[in-house]
């Protein structure tokens, strides 16, 4: 398959960081491949490196990879990497006590919500490198139906929209969700889909809590999106999120070469729903950025997709990081005309009390 | 178990555990732990090596015998630095031990 989408960032990962993120994923580390025979990363590159893996959340699997000698430096690029991770990972914690302190919120609200994304797949999918699979934000996936007693549970324990909803019912209608912040400014994401647009408006996620994985955080049993659903999910952060793309393809591959999650089964989803396209594209886009050359029936079949035109100009307005409201209008040629008029409305100037109209750029 | 008795002297007699209520991550020669109301600590060298020990109520005694035999050391060597950090730990509220009850 001609891939959709070409990669949002211009800059070349360099080999020796692809080649830490690659570690430990299973026939990476000995099928060769793009960057066979590149195992150390030079001082005139270390502080790039470092930059970027400090951006990407790859820090952790960097600095393990410097640590046991995968990857050659000095002795100076091997203490500031690990210096990093050890920073990264004093903000993992702390993230997953406020998870266990919103699971009691939650919990407590009765509301119907899934773990999923870092966290998630770092208990799940990297047993093994737990500790090297970083992040530092809550992401939560929230059923339809409990949206409002998740923000009023949420705001009754101290959370605060970042930015208003577009408009009233835009959330629930059309969005992606919304991103709270506590008094830290520490953010917690809730997710009603998984992207704005095309895709996020072909969803039907109350699926997805028709099943469920589960994790112990802190002595607390948190639910978290079962298998295929992370897989899911994480190709569309990889195809339609913008960032960190190198960690995203690393969660796809480690999900289905590690995982070994039933890959099936989120194609089945994906066709439900219509994002197949998606998931396609995610996984040829994690082989393609790790530089994997490993044979898989996933893989296979992502390369053998047929990509329908309006699914891969929609994935490419993503992939060229277009602003809020281009991504959003990838939506209109898949909505019922009846909905068309509602949406672009909402997605129109609004007024606010000076008089000025702004747009906002809400998370979704 | 005990959720926190930093006043108890701990000795060989005295069981330990990790408790159930933190968050923790263990790197190379590195751990971090926090507990729910945000307090982090962070502790390196054979820090780690000691969490994994107390996964389950462990002795005190058969812990340190245990560290010294993977450190190739005598307890003696060890004793004081393993108390140390283990009443960091239970001062912290990261450690629950039995200290204090009758054994």
């Amino acid at each position: 398959m001609m891939s959709p989408r070409p990669p949002a960032d211009p800059r070349p990962t360099h080999p020796a960081l692809r080649s830490a993120v690659r570690r430990g994923l299973r026939g990476a580390d000995t099928a060769g491949g793009a960057d066979a025979g590149t195992a150390s990363l030079g001082d005139e590159d270390a502080a790039e490196v470092l930059a970027r893996a400090r951006l990407d959340r790859t820090t952790g699997f960097l600095a393990a990879a410097l640590l046991d000698g995968t990857l050659d430096a000095s002795d100076h690029t091997v203490d500031a990497a690990t210096n990093a991770w050890r920073r990264s990972l004093q903000g993992v914690v702390l993230v997953e006590a406020r998870a266990v302190r919103i699971a009691v919120a939650l919990d407590g609200a009765g509301v119907r919500w899934r773990l999923t994304k870092g966290a998630a797949l770092a208990h799940l999918d990297y047993r093994d490198q737990l500790a090297e699979r970083t992040f530092g934000d809550l992401d939560l996936m929230i059923h339809p139906d409990d949206w409002t007693a998740t923000l009023d549970a949420l705001g009754a324990a101290g959370l605060r929209r970042r930015t208003p909803e577009l408009r009233a019912g835009y959330d629930l209608r059309f969005g992606k969700g919304a991103t709270l912040v506590d008094e830290r400014g520490c953010e917690v994401d809730l997710h009603l889909r998984f992207a704005i647009g095309r895709f996020g408006v072909r969803s039907r996620t109350t699926e997805l809590f028709e099943r469920a994985d589960r994790i112990e955080l802190g002595g607390r049993v948190i639910p978290v999106l079962a298998g295929p659903d992370r897989l899911l999910h994480a190709c569309h952060h990889l195809v339609l999120g913008g960032c960190s793309a190198l960690r995203v393809a690393r969660d796809v591959a480690q999900l289905v070469l590690v995982s070994d999650v039933d890959w099936q089964a989120t194609v089945a989803t994906a066709q439900r729903w219509r994002v197949d396209a998606v998931v396609a594209a995610g996984i040829v886009e994690a082989w393609e950025r790790l530089g994997l050359e490993i044979d898989h029936p996933a893989h296979r079949w992502a390369m053998a997709h047929t990509t329908p035109r309006g699914d891969a100009r929609a994935i490419r307005v993503f992939a060229r990081a277009r602003p809020f409201r281009s991504q959003a209008l990838t939506a209109v040629p898949v909505l019922a005309w009846r909905r068309i008029p509602t949406y672009l409305w909402t997605l129109g100037p609004r007024r606010v009390a000076n008089g000025s109209a702004h747009r906002t750029s809400p998370r979704g | 178990m005990v959720a926190k008795e930093p006043d108890d002297v701990l000795d060989d007699d005295v069981m330990v555990v990790q408790h159930p209520e933190v968050l923790w991550r263990v790197a190379p020669s590195h751990l971090v732990i926090a507990t729910l109301d945000d307090q982090v600590h962070e502790a390196v060298g054979p820090a780690p090596d000691i969490w994994r020990a107390i996964e389950q109520p462990t002795a005190i005694g058969a812990l340190i015998a245990s560290l010294a035999e993977t450190h190739t050391l005598a307890p003696e060597q060890i004793r004081d630095d393993v108390i140390a950090f283990l009443t960091d730990l239970v001062a912290a509220g990261a450690v629950q031990t039995d200290a204090g009850r009758a054994r």
